[in-house]
This record gives structure tokens, C-alpha cells and sequence, in this order.
């Protein structure tokens, strides 16, 4: 690998791993706060994916598509916690992921029924193909755009999350949510906060990924987020921070993979940065920067 | 291997299922037609399916997605050695020859199968099973993407999405109703066994269940290893019902199918894994007859699909919120008899009156089975730094045989944290701790624990669903006689409610489960962490006396921590009075109460209570 396809690689390292970052963040929010993994979560990027679809129909310019599909990946996480996950609130962490396992499923029906279980294709403007040359590099526009709105979330993300008072009671909420309670945090509030916010960073992740495919279909959310699923549980399972350098590890190992493995195992790609994973969790049980200890 | 007390139901509970799946079968092949009797095959071979799956899930508590990973294995493994060589040749040309003359039986066929299985899941089971619960689960996800991806791109062996075609039908009604009694009997014998049990109370209280003697993850391991070796087989007997399959029924639906039977049915009941299994297969089936079109007289519904996977995920939500724990919770069939009929009265009875013979010829430890009179407990200079903060800062503790010691001190004097150091749940800083002559420093809670050490938590820590025998049946050494547990329980007052689960008694009981479960262990040292918390004067007086019978009767030294100063002052040989991490006071309780540096640390000046 030459230097220049190695800058250019690491570009689309950064694009890929800021996507999982985004995604493995929205679930180390919710998982902080409920002790639950969310396992709808890769829905509420569909859920982008075809609201994206529906406003293209409606003739809508791109950017106004993309804000709609945020949103309604925002709306659609506070809706299913309201329905679905407060009536079983203090159930056990079993029952929780069961919950959200059948809600996954629902949503992937509905979708099947009411549109097609066939891909459908959302167009994104075209200079998203183009590539810019930086001397002896070249680096797709894409990539570029995806980089930087991902680092800009992050880091607005940050910043609500260390400077509000409404982070700062989510941050007690994530320590020790009985507690929190006690001191007056309202559990409903933050709770719903949470998946407002996890919710949204689907969205963005969500209408990234989708510009990278181009299509919707009712199954389209699922592997972004099993890699954030992993990618938070490298980064710690509820450690925000590790769940960032989580994303990025492992869009790294991905790009690099596909960019090194010889042809005829391509289609392992995947699966190579998977077994990687669990060699490392092998070695660190907790993930390389530590999960929430219980305490005894 | 299994007390009698719990196989004799057991055997029973197995008895009842398989007699109803085996009059199931009798009716199915008298009066059915084909298609519901290959709607019966298909049921038992859910039941196999369910089952194994349960043996993990319900007796660990841990979610694994993964288990479909071995269904397929096993279904593969099936597939490459029972199809007809030549029909082999054709779909599979670069097969190794091995493979490709093989062609073996029934019975062979699942061996090899349930092997296959065995040995990719103890390569990946080393490193998923040392996880935490929740990663683990997440872990478990992984390897089904693995293997998936395998089974979609190894075509030399699979021929991925296309499939294999054209595997012998042997699964048929008889040979799978007698396959699914079988599998029911092992994973019911398992979760009564030993290892069974000490499984379930890792699910309970992983801490806990390592400081009675438990390795929570080679116990972990060892149901890994079992349940994927069962999928192995199932996988192979569903192989030899379908004929041909491809590596997409390997995924996500059959693994949220089976989730679902385990939901509804209950995960921790065998007998609501049938259950399960019922629910779900006949609801599967009737929907897809739906979904061909029904004509109600003159209206003729229209064809729909996908209407399954809609129907099943209604109905895992419904059941979560309406009964969490699945319809048939953590009942058995023949607790739900037993509760029903004078059956198993008779029969504890009877148990009763075997077991207290059994304990009076126990042997009682002589007062030299301890060999020398050297400490049994030594810790030299023993730290333990949290972050900066300094919670024991060189603390020497000096445990003689038989001897009662006490430990008092202002809260975070770093009492508990002494305790947690010794039995091994915090590794010190700095220091040696040697217990019985042996360096215990490094080792886990439960090879502690395997040295003859036990303890109560200063916030009870029971196996909160396991019945008050199993609890203190979890904690026997594996091997020893299972009469003591009978001694104990009449000891501590327990045994009227031995078959109540332990999240229903009344705390004092609780307390005294508690060390009813370190007792059983008949320990060299036990530590008691604030034993008489919450406690009134005629229930401490009832613990005094209780733990001196300890020190009598099982000749072993014990290490008490409390704030009652009354216990502490009656009770103890000697006291060790400890304020920010260090010893300020150690001897006689007498001298205790007059030396002025515990008065003016702890006390707070000349206290009534200590006179």
C-alpha cells in the first residue's frame, strides 16, 4: 500500500468508524441509563432510510430529506420507548432485550408489508461521487462530509453532555440512576432524553449510511448497527467515550481489511474483523477502555 | 450424583412430558393426516431445539443468539455425511473425499454432528465465556455473523444460499418423539445436578456463588459446551426432517422463533420451553395455512404474508408485559402436581427421616484436625487503594484456631474492604495474606473459598430464586454427603421452609440462610459482614449463641464484623479496632473498651454501652 492509499484509506476509515461511533454512542446512552440494549436500534436507521425515501417522493431538496430523516429517527426512539419499553421499566435485562428484539422484528414486518421487501433506491447529489485531489491524494467527497459531520455531532454531543444541566443528569442518571432519582433527576425526563438523543445520532448515522447505499430496504439497519453493537462492546459496554474509540477501531479494521485481504476473501471481511474482536476481548474481558463495574 | 429429593421429581416431571408427546404421537398417527403429522415432527424437533437452547439460557441467565451458529453446524455436518454419494458429487464437486464417500446412519450421523458442534464451540467459548452477562450476549451475536458468513461463502462445503438438497428422511414422528424425550431428560438432569445447580446460582449471584467454592466461568463453560452439543444434534435431526435447506434458515428468524418459544413458555422452566414450543409452532402453522388464503363460505380471504413474524412479535411483547417470567414462570410440571397432591409430602418425608441418620453418623471434626495451633489466618501489612483513595492503609490481622474475632471500627474504617481482600474478591495493593499456609494473595473467590474460607455480605447476597435447600445445597463442596445439608437446615430453623425460594422469607431467616450457606461449607474461618444488621436484642442474642455453636461444633475460627458493640463485647475472644485503614487497637474486649485512643476514634468519648 502506497502512502497516498494509505491517506486515502484512512479517510475512509474515519467516514466508516464515525458512522459506528455515532451509532455505538446512541446505545452506550441508552444502555447507561437503563442498563438495556436496545436491540431496535438498528430500525430507527431504517426508519431513516424510508422516511428519506418518502420526502424524496414528496420532491423535497436533499437537504430537507435529510433533516426529515433525522427527526424522524429522533420521534421514532422516543415513541418506542413511550410504548413499548416504559411498560416493562423495571424488568430484568433479559426481558428488556427481548422486548426491543420483538419490537426490531415488528418494525422490519411493517415495513416489509407496506412497501416491498425489495431495496428501493434514494437518489443524494451527485457531487457525493466526486473525488478531491489533494496532491498525489485522492479522497471522495463523500467520505469527507461523512468525517466531518461525525466529528461535529461528537463533539456538539460532548459539549451538551458535559456543559448542560440536563447532561449533567444524565451523566448522574448513567452513574447511578436510584440515586439520581433520589436527588431529584426525574427518571421519565431523562430517560426520554436519552433515547430523543440516541435516537437522533441514528438519524445522522442513518442518513450517512444510507448515502453511502444509495437504497432502503426493510433490513437496511441491521449490520450498521451489529458493528456498533460490537463497536460498544470493544469500547466498554456504557462508556461513552470508549464507545467512540470503539466506532472508529473497528471502521478502521474494516476498511483496512477490505483493502488488504487478497480477492478470494473478500467476502469475509466482516467476519475477519469479528473474529479480531473477540481475539481482543479474549485478552481485555472488558473491552480495551473498561466497562461499568458493579460494585460489591 | 443428585439427591433424591430432587431427582425423584425430576424423573417424574421428564415422565409427564413424555408420556403427553407420546400419546401426542399415537393421536397424530391414528387420526391425522400427513401434513399434521409432519407438523408434529416439526413441533418435537422445536422441542429439541428449545430445549438446548434453554439448558443455556435458563440455567446461566445469559442470552446467546449464538446458539443457531451450532443448529447449523450440526445440520451441515448431517447434510455431507448422509446424502447419497453421487447426489453429493454433482452438488458438491471439490468435496474431500472423506466427506464425500461418507455416508452413515441415523445415530452416526447426530454423533458426529453433536462433535462437530462440541469442538467449534469450545474454540470459541474460551473467549466468549469469560465475558461479563451483557457483552456476552453481544458476543454470542458475533459468532452467529461469523458462522453465517461462513456457511453463506464456504460454497466448496455448503454450497451457500443455494443449499443442499436431498438428505435421507429419518427424523421421522417415532424416532424424533423418542429424540425429544431424551433431550428433555438430559437437560432436566443437568440443572438438577451438581454443576446444574451451582449453575443456577451463578444466574442468581455470580459474587456470591464464587465465594461458596463455585468457578463461575468453568461452570459457564461447561453448559456452553453441553447446549452446543445438544444444538449439534438437534440441528442434525432437523436436517434429517427437511431435506433440503440453505444457509439463510441459519440467521435471525429461526433464532427469534426460538427466543420466542423460550419468552412465552418461561426461560427458566423446561416444561414452559414445551410449552413454548407448542405455542409457536401451531401458531406458525396455522398462520401459514392463513396465509395460502382461507375461504370463510363465500369470502374468501385474501393471501397475505409475513403475517408469522408479526403474530410472534405481538405475542413476546404481550407476554413480557402481562407475565415477564413466561406463562409457566420457574415451575416445573411436577412442582405445579406436587403442589396439587400428597405425593411429595410422603416422599420428603421419607427423605427426612434418611437424612437425619445420615447426619448423626457424620463424622465431627476432631479439635486436631487443624494439625498445628498456628494462626489460621495471617495478613501482613495489607493495603488496598481505590483510585487515590487509601481504604486500608497496612493492616496486620492475626486469626488463631477456634478463636472469635471482632471487628469494629467508624464506617469506612475499611472493615469490609478487609473482608472483601481476604476472600478474594479485591486483590490488595500491597501485603501477604496466608491462609491455612498457603499464599492466598492472587487467587479468585472461589479457590479461596475451595481453601476452607467462607462469608456472609454485609447486604445479603442469597441465590434470591433458587428454594432454601438449593441455596445451601449450592454451597456443599461437590462430592461430600448430601445429609449435612438436612443438619443445617434444622439447625439454623430452616427447615420447615426448605422449599420456599429465598426471596421469600422474612429477613431474619434470610440472615440466617446466609450462614446457614457458609456453615454447610464446614470451614477452617467464616467471615460474618455485619450479621446482626437490622437485628432486635432477642434476635442477636438468638446469632450469638448460634455462632458460638459454630466455633463449637465445627471447631473454626470466625472474624466478625458489626457495629452492635453489645455482640461484639459478649461474643468475641479478642477484638482488632481499625479507623482509616490501620489498626488503632487490638486485645481483650475488656481492654477494648478502655483504651482511649478506640474511645476517642470510635466511640466518640466515654460510652454507657461499653461498661
Amino acid at each position: 500500500m502506497s502512502p497516498s492509499e494509505f491517506v486515502q484509506q484512512l479517510v475512509n476509515a474515519l467516514s466508516l468508524g464515525s458512522i459506528y461511533a455515532l451509532l455505538a454512542l446512541g446505545l452506550s446512552m441508552v444502555y447507561g441509563v437503563l442498563g438495556m440494549l436496545n436491540f431496535a436500534y438498528g430500525e430507527l436507521v431504517t426508519i431513516t432510510g424510508y422516511s428519506m425515501l418518502a420526502a424524496t417522493y414528496a420532491g423535497m431538496p436533499f437537504v430537507v430529506v435529510a433533516l426529515i430523516g433525522v427527526l424522524a429517527a429522533g420521534i421514532s426512539s422516543v415513541l418506542m420507548e413511550l410504548v413499548a419499553f416504559r411498560p416493562i421499566r423495571n424488568a430484568s435485562f433479559v426481558s428488556l432485550l427481548f422486548t426491543s428484539f420483538a419490537v426490531a422484528q415488528l418494525v422490519q414486518g411493517a415495513f416489509r408489508q407496506a412497501v416491498s421487501v425489495r431495496a428501493r433506491g434514494i437518489p443524494v447529489p451527485e457531487f457525493f461521487d466526486e473525488a478531491i485531489q489533494l496532491g498525489p491524494v485522492r479522497i471522495s467527497v463523500l467520505s469527507i462530509i461523512t468525517a466531518g459531520i461525525g466529528a461535529i455531532s461528537l463533539v456538539a454531543l460532548t459539549t451538551f453532555i458535559r456543559q448542560s444541566r440536563s447532561g449533567l443528569a444524565m451523566r448522574a442518571a448513567s452513574s447511578d440512576f436510584t440515586t439520581a432519582r433520589l436527588m431529584g433527576v426525574r427518571a421519565n425526563r431523562v430517560i426520554s432524553l436519552a433515547f430523543l438523543i440516541s435516537g437522533l445520532l441514528a438519524g445522522i448515522a442513518g442518513v450517512l449510511w444510507i448515502a453511502r447505499t444509495t437504497s432502503v430496504n426493510p433490513t437496511t439497519g441491521f449490520v450498521p448497527v451489529i458493528q456498533a453493537f460490537i463497536a460498544s462492546v470493544i469500547g466498554g459496554l456504557g462508556n461513552l467515550r470508549g464507545a467512540v474509540l470503539g466506532g472508529l477501531f473497528l471502521g478502521t479494521l474494516e476498511v483496512f481489511l477490505q483493502a488488504l485481504l487478497p480477492g478470494s476473501l473478500l467476502p469475509y471481511a466482516q467476519a475477519s474483523s469479528l473474529l479480531i474482536v473477540v481475539a481482543i476481548l479474549y485478552v481485555r474481558p472488558q473491552g480495551l477502555f473498561g466497562a461499568r463495574v458493579e460494585t460489591v | 450424583m443428585i439427591p433424591r429429593n430432587r431427582l425423584r421429581p425430576a424423573l417424574f416431571g421428564c415422565a409427564l412430558i413424555s408420556l403427553l408427546l407420546f400419546a401426542g404421537m399415537l393421536l397424530v398417527r391414528t387420526y391425522g393426516s400427513t401434513s399434521s403429522s409432519r407438523t408434529y415432527v416439526v413441533f418435537l424437533v422445536n422441542v429439541m431445539l428449545v430445549v438446548s437452547l434453554q439448558t443455556f439460557i435458563g440455567n446461566s441467565g445469559i442470552v446467546s443468539f449464538g446458539h443457531v451458529a451450532f443448529m447449523g453446524i450440526g445440520a451441515y455436518m448431517t447434510a455431507l455425511v448422509t446424502i447419497l454419494s453421487t447426489v453429493k458429487a454433482a452438488q458438491l464437486p471439490d468435496l474431500p473425499s472423506v466427506l464425500g464417500n461418507a455416508n452413515l446412519g441415523l445415530v452416526p450421523a447426530i454423533v458426529v454432528s453433536a462433535l462437530a458442534a462440541l469442538i467449534v464451540a469450545a474454540v470459541f467459548g474460551g473467549a466468549i465465556i469469560r465475558m461479563t452477562e451483557s457483552t456476552m450476549a453481544m458476543a454470542t451475536l458475533a459468532l452467529l455473523v461469523m458462522v453465517h458468513t461462513f456457511f453463506q461463502n464456504a460454497t466448496t462445503y455448503t454450497r451457500g444460499a443455494v443449499g443442499l438438497a436431498g438428505i435421507p428422511v429419518r427424523t421421522t414422528i417415532e424416532a424424533a418423539t423418542l429424540a425429544a424425550m431424551l433431550f428433555l431428560l438430559i437437560s432436566r438432569l443437568y440443572k438438577e445436578s451438581g454443576p446444574g445447580l451451582r449453575l443456577r446460582a451463578t444466574r442468581e449471584d455470580p459474587l456470591s456463588a464464587a465465594s461458596v467454592g463455585t468457578h463461575v466461568v468453568r461452570t459457564r463453560y461447561g453448559v456452553w459446551l453441553l447446549s452446543a452439543a445438544m444444538m449439534g444434534a438437534a440441528g442434525s435431526l432437523w436436517a434429517q426432517s427437511v431435506i433440503a435447506f440453505n444457509a439463510n434458515q441459519f440467521y435471525f428468524s429461526i433464532t427469534f422463533a426460538l427466543l420466542a418459544m423460550l419468552v412465552v413458555g418461561g426461560r427458566t422452566s423446561l416444561t414452559g420451553a414445551v410449552a413454548g414450543a407448542a405455542i409457536v409452532t401451531f401458531l406458525t402453522d396455522t398462520l401459514a395455512r392463513v396465509e395460502q388464503g382461507v375461504a370463510i363460505g363465500p369470502w374468501e380471504l385474501p393471501k397475505i404474508t409475513g403475517t408469522v413474524q408479526f403474530v410472534i412479535a405481538f405475542l413476546i411483547i404481550i407476554t413480557l408485559i402481562l407475565r415477564p417470567e413466561g406463562i409457566f414462570d420457574r415451575w416445573e410440571i411436577d412442582d405445579l402436581v406436587r403442589r396439587l397432591g400428597p405425593l411429595a409430602r410422603r416422599a420428603r418425608r421419607a427423605d427426612l427421616v434418611e437424612a437425619e441418620a445420615v447426619a448423626a453418623a457424620a463424622p465431627v471434626r476432631g479439635p486436631d484436625a487443624l494439625g498445628s495451633a498456628a494462626s489460621v489466618l495471617r495478613g501482613v501489612q495489607v493495603a488496598k487503594h481505590f483510585e487515590g483513595v487509601r481504604a486500608l492503609a497496612g493492616v496486620d490481622i492475626d486469626v488463631r484456631p477456634g478463636e472469635i474475632l471482632g471487628l469494629i471500627g467508624p464506617n469506612g474504617s475499611g472493615k469490609t474492604t478487609l473482608l472483601n481482600v481476604i476472600s478474594g474478591v479485591y486483590a490488595p495493593s500491597e501485603g501477604h495474606i496466608v491462609f491455612r499456609d498457603q499464599e492466598i494473595i492472587g487467587k479468585e473467590p472461589h479457590q479461596v473459598a475451595g481453601l476452607g474460607l467462607a462469608r456472609t455480605f454485609q447486604s445479603i447476597r442469597l441465590f434470591a430464586q433458587l428454594t432454601v435447600r438449593e441455596n445451601v445445597e449450592a454451597a456443599l463442596p461437590p462430592g461430600t454427603n448430601a445429609g449435612r445439608v438436612d443438619g443445617v437446615l434444622s439447625w439454623f430453623g430452616l427447615e420447615a421452609a426448605e422449599g420456599e425460594k429465598a426471596v421469600n422469607l422474612p429477613y431474619g431467616m434470610q440472615r440466617r440462610l446466609e450462614i446457614a450457606r457458609a456453615v454447610v461449607r464446614r470451614p477452617s474461618l467464616i467471615l460474618l459482614d455485619e450479621p446482626a444488621a437490622g437485628m432486635n436484642e432477642a434476635e442477636s442474642d438468638e446469632l450469638l449463641e448460634n455462632i458460638q455453636r459454630i466455633r463449637s461444633s465445627l471447631d473454626c475460627s470466625v472474624v466478625v464484623v458489626d457495629h452492635d458493640l453489645r455482640l461484639i463485647m459478649k461474643l468475641c475472644d479478642r477484638i482488632q479496632v481499625l479507623d482509616q485503614g490501620r489498626t488503632i487497637a487490638l486485645g481483650l474486649p475488656r481492654e477494648i473498651a478502655e483504651d482511649p485512643a478506640v474511645i476517642a476514634a470510635y466511640l466518640g468519648g466515654p460510652s454507657k454501652k461499653s461498661a
